[in-house]
């Protein structure tokens, strides 16, 4: 059997340490696939994925105490995630081919799907990270254009541009086409 | 509210439209069916950024911050007869395992910070807040005097039976490894080589402080920047003539 480890030894203490435990249980539980799914948009590697997810969660243990509510966690857990990544980026930079060499598993969806998805999945990887990342916090994350520019310290019209091309791009390359001639017919 | 402006919300942010959206939406019927088209495509896309995640993700996260942060329990004994019979054994046995643990601990400080799940901690460079660092120190008990620069990772680890704070000094010569080991000092400064790493071990305040790096050409500027954040007093560094 196991106890955390109090700086005082007291049981208040331990029981403190106990219902942080708890929180920091639940607060992984309940966001660290969403925040997989955004670091491997953002590295395109599945490890270095999950290391990020990792070291994300075991910076946000040591700061718990500053997150007041739980509705600001995936925001506070996703801006951690940015800076880590930031940090290993500013280090080695990715190759920025990796993304687009990703064997994508796609054993969500049904067999009928997986052909469509993959090829969805490889246009996204095709764009370029200023339109993949709010586009990732805005479909995935479920984050407002608001939150989005909050996110990535730049304006929300700016952020309405960026998934408003980023979409247009899609639709672009799903179509085989290099324009960004958008599909409801604005430039 | 025109098509054109509908359409640039529309392609902002399909799922979210407002009350205006809502109402040129109903009421115009070239864009009731590209609203319903741009929310399927978004549908489409959502699926697709869903990678699998791996199964074993929660768990491995949690392993890895109850191995920085839970320790076994020790419950305090009296102290009996049976102990004082213990603690004269442990005596006369004193210098034996002094040896052996300072030569074991140099093996496990190794080993952690060339574990995978650590080695990421390498590639960082940015610096992370003084706040941090001191924070890291604080829950081991030690206050410091000063943060040194260039601390571009700091963890709490518990290495075997010791707590340490492990760092990362990133530096243009290639990053350091430093952990500082709380409330074991050891007899000496001396340096050794590990893992493929040199490394030095100092006696420090109540601990002893561990460098390791492919060179240890910044050695003795840590070693001084540590003693001052550690005892406030600087000294000359172990490895200098």
């Amino acid at each position: 059997m196991t106890e955390v480890a109090s700086q005082d030894g007291n049981p208040r203490s331990v029981a403190v340490a106990g219902n942080r435990q708890q929180q920091f249980e639940a607060l992984v539980r309940a966001h660290s696939s969403e925040l997989y799914r955004y670091a491997y948009w953002l590295c395109g590697q599945d490890a270095l994925a999950q290391d990020l997810v990792q070291e994300t969660f075991l910076r946000a243990w040591r700061s718990l105490d500053a997150l007041r509510e739980d509705i600001a966690a995936k925001a506070w857990l996703a801006t951690i995630l940015r800076r880590e990544h930031a940090r290993l980026y500013e280090r080695k930079p990715m190759p920025t081919t990796d993304i687009t060499d990703l064997e994508l598993s796609d054993d969500a969806p049904g067999p009928e799907h997986r052909g469509e998805d993959a090829v969805l999945r490889a246009a996204i990887a095709k764009l370029e990270p200023k339109y993949r990342e709010p586009l990732v916090l805005q479909v995935l994350g479920g984050f407002s254009c608001g939150e989005v520019a909050a996110q990535l310290g730049i304006s929300e019209s700016a952020v309405m541009t960026q998934v408003f091309r980023a979409r247009q791009k899609l639709r672009a390359l799903l179509d085989g086409k290099d324009s960004e001639a958008g599909p409801h017919g604005l430039p | 509210m025109d098509c054109l402006e509908f359409r640039r919300r529309l392609g902002s942010d399909p799922q979210v439209l407002d009350t205006g959206a809502r109402a040129h939406m109903a009421s115009c019927r070239d864009c009731a069916p590209l609203a319903a088209e741009a929310q399927a495509f978004d549908a489409r896309l959502a699926a697709a950024l869903a990678v699998p995640v791996p199964d074993d993700l929660v768990e491995r996260i949690l392993q890895a911050q109850r191995r920085r942060t839970v320790e076994p329990f020790q419950p305090r004994r009296r102290l009996g007869w049976i102990a004082l019979a213990a603690a004269a054994s442990v005596l006369l046995a004193f210098g034996v395992v002094r040896l052996r643990q300072a030569t074991g601990l140099r093996a496990m400080v190794a080993a952690h910070v060339t574990a995978p799940d650590e080695h990421a901690a390498l590639a960082m460079v940015a610096p992370v807040p003084q706040a941090e660092v001191e924070h890291a120190f604080a829950d081991r008990g030690v206050k410091l005097a000063d943060v040194p620069p260039e601390v571009a990772y700091v963890a709490e680890c518990s290495i075997g039976r010791w707590r340490s704070v492990h760092m990362v000094s990133a530096g243009t010569d290639g990053p350091v490894s430093v952990v500082y080991v709380v409330r074991d000092r050891a007899s000496k400064a001396s340096s050794f080589h590990r893992a493929g790493l040199v490394a030095r071990e100092v006696p420090m305040a109540d601990g002893t402080l561990f460098m390791l790096a492919d060179s240890d050409a910044r050695f003795d500027a840590l070693e001084h920047a540590w003693r001052n954040a550690l005892e406030g007093l600087p000294r000359v560094a172990s490895g200098s003539n």
